[in-house]
C-alpha cells in the first residue's frame, strides 16, 4: 500500500506538485510589495520626523536666548548710564550706581537657574579647577585658599568650575 | 539588540558615538560635554578621577595624573625616551621590557589606563542609552603597529568591552563622509591636526576596502601650540603697553588662553576680533585692562611657521605614496584645528582640491567608528536605504509665487497633501503646475509639469476647496492629484525622473536660485501685497454692498474711493504706494465692520457670517491658498 502511494505520488507530474498556483504568487507578491512600500514610508517617516525635530530644537535654542538676551537689555542700558556717569566724574554715584547694576544682573540670571558654587573646604575636582598649588602656612593641605574667579552651576551642571589656589 | 559603540581614542580627548535609527549621534558624557579629556588621576585619598574632574586637579597631583597615554601604548620602554621627559608622571621599566606607569606603589600597563577612559565613555554610554553596552569599535592612528593595536584592543576587553574591530582614525573619517560609497578606487587623502598631534595619511579605496598607502605627521604640533602663539603675542603686547609681564600670573595666564581660543574661533568666521580683558591685573596705581584687536591676517602671521611645519609631511605622505597631488580624489580634514580658514588654505595649496566639510572635525573619527559599528551590525540594510528629494517640490500661486509642499532633502516615500482655491469668483478650472526648486518664484525654478482640473461648480473665490497631494514613491516617481472635495473630482499626473538630477545639476538649481534670491523675494513680497490687497478689496467691496444702509452716504463714498485708489494701484508694481494703499483702505473700512457688528448685534444673531468681511485674518488664508487661475499669467 505504501508502495503503491509511493508510486502514485512519483506518478503526479513534478512541476505541478511543486509548483504553488499562480494566483497564490501573484497576491503573495503584491502583500510583498504593500508590506516593503509601507516599511519604507514608516522609515522616511520617521527621518522625516527625527529632521524636523532637529530643526525645531535649533529654533527653540535660538528663542531661549533670545528670552534671556531680552531679560539683560535693562542691564546694559543701566551699564551705559553708569558710563555716562563716569564721564561727569560723579565718583560716588557710579559706585553706587555699578553696584546696583551688578544687583540688578546677579537678579536676571538668578531667575534663570544660576547658582554660585561654594569654595569654602576642600578643593573638589567636580566642581572646582586647581589653577595654582603652593603651601599656604595654616591651611590644610588640599584646601582651597583664594578664589581667583568664581564658579557657576546652571541647574544641576556646573556651568564653569570655580578657579582656585590650593594648598599643599 | 544591543548597540555597539564607536570610539575615537584619542590622545587628547576622546569621543563616542552610536547609531540611532539609522543616523550616526554623538554621545554626551555624563558631564554634557561631547568629548572626554583623555586623562586619568589617582587622589591622595585614594580616588580615581577620569576626564575633566582629572584635567581640573592637575597641577594639585601633577605626578599622579596621567595624560597623554596613548603615545605610550604597546611601546617598548627604551622606544619612548622622549616621551617620558614631557610627562611630569614616571614611567618605569617593566617585564618584557614594556612601559609602566607609577603612581603611589602601583605600577599600572598603558592599557591600564586607557582602560580607565573607556570605561568611563562606557558607563556614560550606557546612562544615556539606558541599557547595557558590551560592543565597541575602537580607532587608532594608521601607523599604530601590531603590538599598538593589541594594547588598543587589550585595553577594551580591560574595560569590560567587546572590542568588534580596531579601525584606522583616517578609514573612519573617510566613512563618516560616506566615501565608501563613493564607487570604486577612490584616492583619499586625511589631514588630522588635533590638540598635540599631526596625522596626515593617503587611503586608497578599492572593492569596498580601504588600504593605507602612506602615512606621515609630527607628534607634536597641534592646537596647543597655536594657542600658545596667540597667548604669546597678547603677553608681549600687554608688556609692549603696560609694563607688566603676564605670563607669571596664573589667573591672568588662564583668561589669555581662554580669549586666545575664543579669538581663534571666532577669526574663522570674521575677519577681525576684539580681544578684551577688563581688570586683567592691578598695579598700586589701580586696576589694569587688556584690549587688543586681532585680525585674521595678524593670527596668520603669529602661525605662520606652525601653519609651515604641515607642508613638509604632506608632501612627504603624496611622495610615499608614489603619487601627484592631482590624483587624489578626496580631501578629508580632521581636528578641531582644520576649522582655521588658513589650515584649510594651506592644505588646499599643498593638495589642490577643496576638502569635505559638513562633519564636526571633533567629532567626525567617532561618528566613522559608529558607522562601521552599524554595518558590523548590521543596522544599514540594502532594503531600506532611503533616498531624499534633493530639491524642494510645490505648485504655483496666485502672482507667480511657488508655494512648497515638500522640503528639499525630504526623505522619501513621502507624502504631503494641502488645501487650495480659487482665485476669481465662478472660475470653472484651475491649472496645476508641478515645479521643483529652491526660488520663491516660479519663474525662476524649474517646472514638472502642467495640468487642469476642470468642472469646478460655480462659487465665490476662495469657497472651493482643491486637495492637491503630492505622493513620491521609493523610485522618486512624483504622483501629484488634484481633488475638488466638493464635487469629488479628480485629476492627476505622474512625473517620472523628478528626483533623478545629477549632484552637479542639483547644485547649479541652488546656486542659482540663490543668486536671484533677492529678485525671487521683492517679486514674492509684491506678489503677497497685490493678493492681499486684491482680496481685501474684493472683501470690501462686498460688504459695503450688503451693509450700505447702515453706513452713512460720506463714509461709504470714502471707501469706495479707496478701493478704487487701490485697485489703480493694483495696475502698477510699487509696493509701497501698494501697501499704503491697503493701509488706508484698512483704516476705511474700520467703520465698515462697525457697522456690520453693531447690525449683527441687533439682529442678534449668534453667528454673524458677513461680520468677517473685512478682517485681515481671512485675507491671510485665501492669499496662501489660491491656486493660479487660466488667465493669471504663469511665467
Amino acid at each position: 500500500m505504501t508502495e503503491r502511494e509511493l508510486r502514485q505520488t512519483e506518478g503526479t507530474d513534478p512541476a505541478e506538485a511543486g509548483s504553488v498556483p499562480e494566483e497564490t504568487v501573484d497576491e503573495l507578491t503584491r502583500q510583498r510589495d504593500e508590506y516593503l512600500d509601507s516599511l519604507r514610508r514608516l522609515k522616511a517617516e520617521f527621518d522625516n520626523f527625527r529632521k524636523r525635530t532637529e530643526n525645531e530644537r535649533a529654533a527653540q535654542a535660538a528663542r531661549a536666548s533670545e528670552a534671556l538676551v531680552k531679560e539683560l537689555l535693562p542691564v546694559l542700558d543701566d551699564l551705559e548710564r553708569a558710563l555716562e556717569a563716569a564721564e561727569k566724574h560723579e565718583e560716588a554715584k557710579l559706585e553706587e550706581g555699578v553696584g546696583l547694576v551688578h544687583r540688578a544682573l546677579a537678579g536676571v540670571l538668578a531667575r534663570t537657574g544660576l547658582a554660585e558654587i561654594e569654595t569654602d573646604g576642600a578643593f573638589d575636582p567636580h566642581v572646582h579647577e586647581a589653577l595654582l598649588a603652593q603651601p599656604v602656612e595654616g591651611a590644610e593641605p588640599g584646601s582651597v585658599v583664594q578664589v581667583l574667579q568664581k564658579g557657576y552651576r546652571l541647574g544641576d551642571r556646573v556651568l564653569r568650575p570655580a578657579r582656585v589656589v590650593v594648598a599643599e | 539588540m544591543a548597540k555597539v559603540i564607536g570610539i575615537d581614542l584619542g590622545t587628547t580627548n576622546s569621543c563616542m558615538a552610536v547609531i540611532e535609527g539609522g543616523e550616526p549621534t554623538v554621545i554626551p558624557n555624563a558631564e554634557g560635554g561631547r568629548t572626554t579629556p583623555s586623562v586619568v588621576a589617582f587622589t591622595k585619598d585614594d580616588q580615581r578621577l577620569v576626564g575633566t574632574p582629572a584635567k581640573r586637579q592637575q597641577v594639585t597631583n601633577p605626578q599622579n595624573t596621567v595624560f597623554s597615554i596613548k603615545r605610550f601604548m604597546g611601546r617598548k620602554f627604551d622606544e619612548v625616551s622622549e616621551e617620558m621627559k614631557i610627562v611630569p608622571y614616571e614611567v618605569v621599566k617593566g617585564p618584557n621590557d614594556d612601559v609602566r606607569v607609577k603612581v603611589g606603589d602601583h605600577e599600572y600597563a598603558p592599557p591600564e589606563l586607557s582602560a580607565m577612559i573607556l570605561q568611563k565613555l562606557k558607563t556614560d554610554a550606557e546612562a544615556y542609552l539606558g541599557e547595557q553596552v558590551t560592543d565597541a569599535v575602537i580607532t587608532v592612528p594608521a601607523y599604530f603597529n601590531n603590538a599598538q593595536r593589541e594594547a588598543t584592543k587589550d585595553a577594551g576587553t580591560i574595560a569590560g568591552l567587546n572590542v568588534l574591530r580596531i579601525v584606522n582614525e583616517p578609514t573612519a573619517a573617510a566613512l563618516a563622509y560616506g566615501l565608501d560609497k563613493e564607487g570604486a578606487d577612490q584616492t583619499i587623502l586625511v589631514f588630522d591636526l588635533g590638540g598635540g598631534t599631526f596625522d596626515v595619511s593617503i587611503l586608497e579605496l578599492g572593492e569596498g576596502v580601504f588600504e593605507v598607502k602612506a602615512t606621515s605627521g609630527d607628534n607634536h604640533l597641534g592646537g596647543d601650540n597655536f594657542d600658545k602663539a596667540i597667548v604669546d603675542w597678547m603677553a608681549a603686547e600687554f608688556k609692549k603697553d603696560q609694563g607688566i609681564d603676564l605670563s607669571t600670573d596664573r589667573m591672568a595666564l588662564q583668561r589669555l588662553y581662554e580669549a586666545a581660543e575664543k579669538a581663534k574661533i571666532e577669526l574663522s568666521s570674521t575677519m577681525t576680533t576684539q580681544i578684551n580683558l577688563p581688570f586683567v591685573t592691578a598695579t598700586p596705581e589701580g586696576p589694569k585692562h587688556l584690549d587688543l584687536q586681532l585680525t585674521r591676517a595678524k593670527l596668520n602671521e603669529l602661525t605662520h611657521d606652525l601653519l609651515e611645519r604641515t607642508v613638509g609631511p604632506t608632501r612627504r605622505v603624496l611622495e610615499d605614496a608614489g603619487l601627484d597631488a592631482s590624483q587624489i580624489d578626496h580631501v578629508v580634514l580632521v581636528g578641531g584645528m582644520t576649522r582655521m580658514p588658513a589650515v584649510q588654505e594651506k592644505v588646499k595649496e599643498t593638495v589642490g582640491s577643496e576638502p569635505h566639510k559638513g562633519v564636526n572635525p571633533d567629532e567626525v573619527v567617532a561618528v566613522g567608528a559608529a558607522i562601521q559599528a552599524g554595518v558590523l551590525r548590521g543596522e544599514v540594510k540594502d532594503v531600506l536605504l532611503l533616498d531624499v528629494t534633493p530639491l524642494s517640490l510645490g505648485i504655483e500661486t496666485k502672482g507667480g509665487v511657488f508655494t512648497r509642499l515638500i522640503d528639499r532633502n525630504t526623505t522619501i516615500p513621502t507624502k504631503k497633501a494641502e488645501i487650495f482655491s480659487t482665485a476669481e469668483d465662478n472660475q470653472p478650472s484651475v491649472e496645476v503646475h508641478v515645479l521643483q526648486g529652491e526660488s520663491e518664484m516660479a519663474a525662476y525654478n524649474k517646472t514638472l509639469g502642467k495640468f487642469q482640473l476642470v468642472g469646478i461648480p460655480p462659487a465665490p473665490r476662495g469657497m472651493p476647496q482643491i486637495e492637491v497631494a503630492f505622493d513620491i514613491d521609493a523610485n522618486g516617481i512624483i504622483h501629484v492629484t488634484a481633488k475638488d472635495l466638493g464635487t469629488g473630482n479628480e485629476q492627476q499626473i505622474k512625473i517620472e525622473g523628478g528626483s533623478g538630477l545629477k549632484s552637479e545639476e542639483v547644485e547649479q538649481m541652488i546656486k542659482d536660485a540663490e543668486a536671484h534670491a533677492g529678485e525671487a523675494h521683492r517679486l514674492r513680497e509684491l506678489a503677497d501685497a497685490k493678493n492681499n490687497a486684491e482680496a481685501l478689496a474684493y472683501a470690501t467691496e462686498k460688504s459695503l454692498k450688503e451693509h450700505r444702509e447702515s453706513l452713512d452716504e460720506g463714509e461709504a463714498s470714502t471707501i469706495e474711493g479707496r478701493v478704487m485708489e487701490l485697485k489703480t494701484a493694483l495696475d502698477g508694481d510699487d509696493l509701497a504706494e501698494i501697501r499704503s494703499k491697503t493701509e488706508a483702505l484698512q483704516e476705511a473700512s474700520h467703520k465698515l465692520a462697525e457697522a456690520v457688528y453693531a447690525q449683527a448685534t441687533a439682529a442678534q444673531a449668534a453667528a454673524s457670517g458677513g461680520g468677517n468681511g473685512a478682517e485681515p485674518s481671512d485675507d491671510e488664508v485665501i492669499e496662501d491658498a489660491e491656486v493660479v487661475d487660466e488667465e493669471a499669467p504663469t511665467s
